[in-house]
């Protein structure tokens, strides 16, 4: 299975910059790209280093809101051609999206496509955020939020143009609505590349992160604020359960699939580490929106705490609520058989 | 497609089965352990709405009203909008009738907050 990682962020916050920076990294010789064009996004498409024969534009419109199919047949033409020996056999692939493209119609056609689940999976979300005016995105503009909510990894760009206060400042802002999306910076010669874009989607310490253990605490109450801000915006909160026992998967699905079907709309995004009943390593679970990849599993445990962590990041629903309900679905499960 | 009753095959659902975990689910009897496990669940949701789920043959779900109208559906993911039509009711797990009602339940424990 191909990576597909995808790069998101708002307009002018630097995703062009920091792919050529990766792409002229070895780490990244065997990287496919695709681009959609969408105005002056195709300009960034010209500043591309590596856009010959693994470069796949698309023509029109936005990736998620018009060109799902596009996207979908753009990927499977890149498929075939490796397969054909036509272009270089990629073991990765990377997917710029415009500035104001929702990642998450992205990923469900990536999960949901017939052809493409088969050869690809979901990489990292990676989102740029900018220094300079991204604090003023988040106040303005709810798709800049979301694409926040919706990051694996951060990546504050353009962080020597402002003062130290301010990377600060703006890193506990994102925080507050992404506290398990680990930050990189730019321009920072040591940037990590091979983990920004790691193959797993979850690095097991993003649930111990400081920020999640702030989001923990006070398990309610709404985040963000601030003038201008969209009333949406503002009722974003992480909400951060642990549950101290194995989970009942059978119990633990019920209760997810429902509440997204009942909330989909407004659970921005789930993630978590599980420790499943019968299940001796901990299984790893992602969703976005109504759309939850298979769950995979990890080799062991990376800490001695082998609790279950969940932390879904919600717009508009009252975290004691989720909680309580879980607790509620929990105690429905059957009592646990003793092991053989 | 199935030649019987002419349903197409289903994809795996994410809560189908954890595949390459180790897990204990499965083989056959293991799936359909783990099918009858989600329909007494979904019932002990449903009832409360007059509706009941039954498997069949572990391939699709059968969801019944009280007046008798069923329909069939794929997968457990499928059941709530699918509830919600013949049961005429909203299935949120976050309603606090319901919760108050499975806290209450015989061998439910006092839900934490």
């Amino acid at each position: 299975m191909i990576p597909v990682h995808l790069i998101t962020g708002f307009l002018g916050s630097g995703k062009t910059t920091l792919l050529q920076r990766a792409l002229a990294s070895p780490v990244f010789a065997n990287t496919a790209v695709v681009v959609n064009e969408f105005g002056e996004v195709a300009l960034d498409h010209l500043l591309l280093q590596r856009v010959d024969s693994d470069t796949v534009v698309l023509q029109t419109g936005c990736v998620c809101c018009t060109l799902r199919s596009d996207l979908a047949a753009a990927l499977r033409e890149l498929f075939d051609k490796r397969e054909r020996g036509q272009v270089p056999p990629f073991d990765r692939l990377v997917l710029e999206t415009t500035g104001l493209a929702d990642p998450a119609p992205i990923l469900f056609t990536l999960t949901a496509d017939p052809v493409l689940r088969h050869h690809f999976r979901l990489g990292s979300v990676v989102t740029t955020i900018d220094a300079v005016n991204g604090a003023q995105h988040l106040v303005q503009h709810l798709e800049s939020i979301k694409q926040v909510a919706v990051a694996d990894r951060m990546v504050l760009t353009k962080t020597d143009l402002v003062d130290r206060a301010r990377v600060e400042g703006l890193r506990a802002e994102v925080a507050r609505y992404n506290p398990t999306a680990p930050f990189f910076e730019t321009p920072d010669a040591s940037l990590a590349l091979d983990r920004l874009f790691s193959a797993e989607t979850f690095d097991p310490a993003d649930c111990d992160s400081p920020s999640v253990r702030r989001a923990r605490a006070p398990l309610s109450g709404t985040v963000g604020g601030g003038d201008g801000l969209d009333r949406h915006a503002r009722d974003i909160t992480a909400v951060s359960l642990t549950v101290d026992s194995p989970l009942d998967w059978t119990v633990f699905g019920m209760w997810l699939t429902m509440l997204l079907h009942a909330h989909g709309d407004d659970v921005l995004r789930v993630k978590g580490i599980l420790q499943v009943r019968g299940v001796l390593t901990p299984v790893v679970i992602h969703g976005i929106h109504h759309l939850v990849h298979p769950p995979t599993s990890l080799p062991r445990w990376p800490t001695a705490d082998h609790r279950s962590r969940l932390v879904l990041i919600v717009r508009s629903l009252p975290a004691h609520l989720i909680e309580r309900s879980l607790r509620a679905f929990l105690r429905l499960a059957p009592p646990e058989r003793d092991a053989a | 497609m199935c030649s019987l009753c002419g349903g197409l095959e289903q994809e795996q659902h994410w809560t189908d089965r954890l595949e390459g975990t180790g897990a204990e689910a499965e083989g056959p009897a293991a799936w359909r352990q783990s099918r009858q496990a989600q329909v007494g669940l979904a019932n002990r949701i449903l009832s409360q709405h007059g509706l009941a789920v039954r498997d069949w043959d572990a391939h699709v779900f059968v969801l019944s009203n009280r007046t008798g109208q069923s329909e069939l559906v794929s997968r457990l993911a499928a059941v709530w909008s699918t509830a919600e039509r013949l049961g005429r009711c909203r299935c949120d797990p976050l309603n606090p009738v319901l919760l108050s009602r499975l806290e209450g339940e015989e061998g439910v424990e006092e839900a934490a907050t």
